[in-house]
């Protein structure tokens, strides 16, 4: 049961997104309930959980102890041909323990007045009428199933890759499969690689559309190793063998304590993913970052700014999807432009040859050991150049 | 003619397939994947972004 029948705003999904959205909005006096489809928040996790943009992490201020996991203090990725770089800097990230980041997240929203409720299955969202939609949810399971209905002023959409709702409200958001990811992560016992780094595989023959991780977490001493790759037509294998094979080559004496899945959209962030009182937030719009599929940072971030849209919305009895494209703005100036170049970086990384892929990879080796200024491309001036033009021609 | 086939044992729950269904006949509920035959085209795509190879097409011969 719901305290109420009227909201001003209704989130849907209490992951990052949802809980930035449902918080900053309770925060800022209205009324607002956040669903939660599965039983507990944050499990089962379908994450690799590291993320190297803190300062979107840190949306309400500092991140309780609890769910850091360990503080990264660079990336080692073992590229094409042996070609590997090393990019050290302090404190440039940290792995999350979601299954307790998730719900810490939840309950700060809760603190701040929002109402939470589990096992709250939003089934249906309909059209706009008298300046409400209606949301009809599921709530419990088996014998002790019901259904309920609420009206909201607003209703966000937070509900992951899958979006069922801002597909049935008619919004373009299913996962096409040349830009989609597939990927798994495998925790597997105790830490495999350097313990400050995300270390990655990328450009080898197994992977040429995607890479390979391994990151550790200290707290637990286990380490998520997992990959991500293209749904292509190339790949014949599923790419949990294909993880498997490589996890036993690298470390035969691993030890698996379970193995998770997911897809992951690498599209860039989608044209379009507002409507009238209506508002995708997250994965559901393909906020993810396309050339390494982290999400956790960009959905806060956008869910902040639905929030401070959605707020200035309300107090001006406005919230029409040209006003709403507001929050899509915001988002693109944000951080949208830069995902669009790295989505523009990625399919030229998959589209050169072995050997000027070979090629990059010492430019960025040299961009990296000489401090990631922009005078480190003279190092390697002709490689450099020769990279900057074949980019700057590709169209793809 | 060809038939979706769920593989639980092997499925991770991950519902990365109700994400690339173009026709949305795929649905998770709790930990059970539901498939509504009548809208699936037989396209295959799930089948690819399943990480572990849960889901694959069959001939229906086969499978009764």
């Amino acid at each position: 049961m719901f305290c109420s029948q009227e909201y001003d705003v209704v989130v849907i999904g209490a992951g990052p997104g949802g809980c930035v959205v449902a918080r900053n909005l309770a925060r800022a006096g209205h009324k607002v309930l956040l669903l939660e489809k599965r039983e507990k928040i944050g499990i089962p996790v379908r994450c690799g959980e590291a993320s190297t943009k803190l300062a979107d992490l840190q949306t309400y201020g500092p991140i309780d102890d609890d769910c850091i996991e360990t503080i990264i203090n660079g990336l080692y990725i073992y590229g094409p041909n042996g070609v590997n770089i090393d990019l050290a800097q302090k404190g440039t990230g940290i792995m999350l323990n979601r299954e307790k980041f998730d719900p810490w997240l939840a309950h700060l929203a809760e603190n701040d007045g929002a109402e939470v409720v589990t096992k709250a299955r939003a089934e249906f969202v309909g059209e706009v009428e008298k300046g409400a939609r209606l949301v009809r949810v599921k709530l419990g399971d088996g014998a002790g199933e019901s259904t309920e209905e609420v009206r909201a002023k607003m209703v966000v959409a937070a509900d992951g890759v899958e979006s069922r709702i801002g597909r049935l409200v008619g919004l373009d958001c299913v996962q096409k499969p040349n830009i989609t990811c597939t990927g798994v992560d495998i925790q597997v016992q105790g830490i495999l690689t350097r313990p400050d780094y995300l270390t990655f595989w990328q450009g080898h023959d197994f992977i040429n559309d995607g890479y390979i991780w391994s990151f550790p977490k200290i707290k637990s001493n286990v380490t998520n190793f997992g990959a991500g790759f293209r749904i292509t037509n190339k790949n014949d294998r599923n790419i949990l063998d294909v993880t498997m094979e490589w996890l036993y080559k690298l470390f035969p004496e691993a030890r698996i304590n379970h193995v998770v899945g997911g897809v992951i959209p690498v599209s860039s962030i989608l044209k379009e993913y507002t409507l009238d009182h209506f508002a995708l937030v997250g994965d559901a719009a393909h906020h993810t970052n396309p050339l390494t599929g982290g999400g956790i940072a960009s959905s806060m971030r956008a869910g902040r700014f639905c929030a401070q849209t959605v707020h200035e919305g309300l107090e001006c009895g406005n919230l029409s999807k040209e006003f709403l494209k507001l929050y899509e703005k915001r988002c693109y100036d944000y951080f949208g432009r830069w995902h669009d170049f790295e989505c523009k970086f990625g399919r030229f990384l998959h589209h050169i040859n072995k050997s000027e892929q070979t090629e990059l990879y010492h430019v960025l080796q040299n961009f990296a050991k000489h401090g990631c200024k922009k005078s480190s491309f003279l190092k390697t001036p002709v490689s450099s150049a020769k990279m900057f033009y074949k980019f700057w021609r590709f169209k793809g | 003619m060809k038939i979706l086939v769920h593989d639980r044992g092997v499925c991770l729950e991950c519902a990365g397939c109700v994400g690339v269904c173009p026709k949305m006949a795929l649905d998770m509920y709790g930990l059970d994947l539901q498939i509504d035959l009548e809208k699936c085209v037989r396209c295959g795509l799930c089948t690819k972004a399943c990480p572990a190879g849960a889901l694959k097409l069959q001939e229906m011969n086969d499978v009764l």
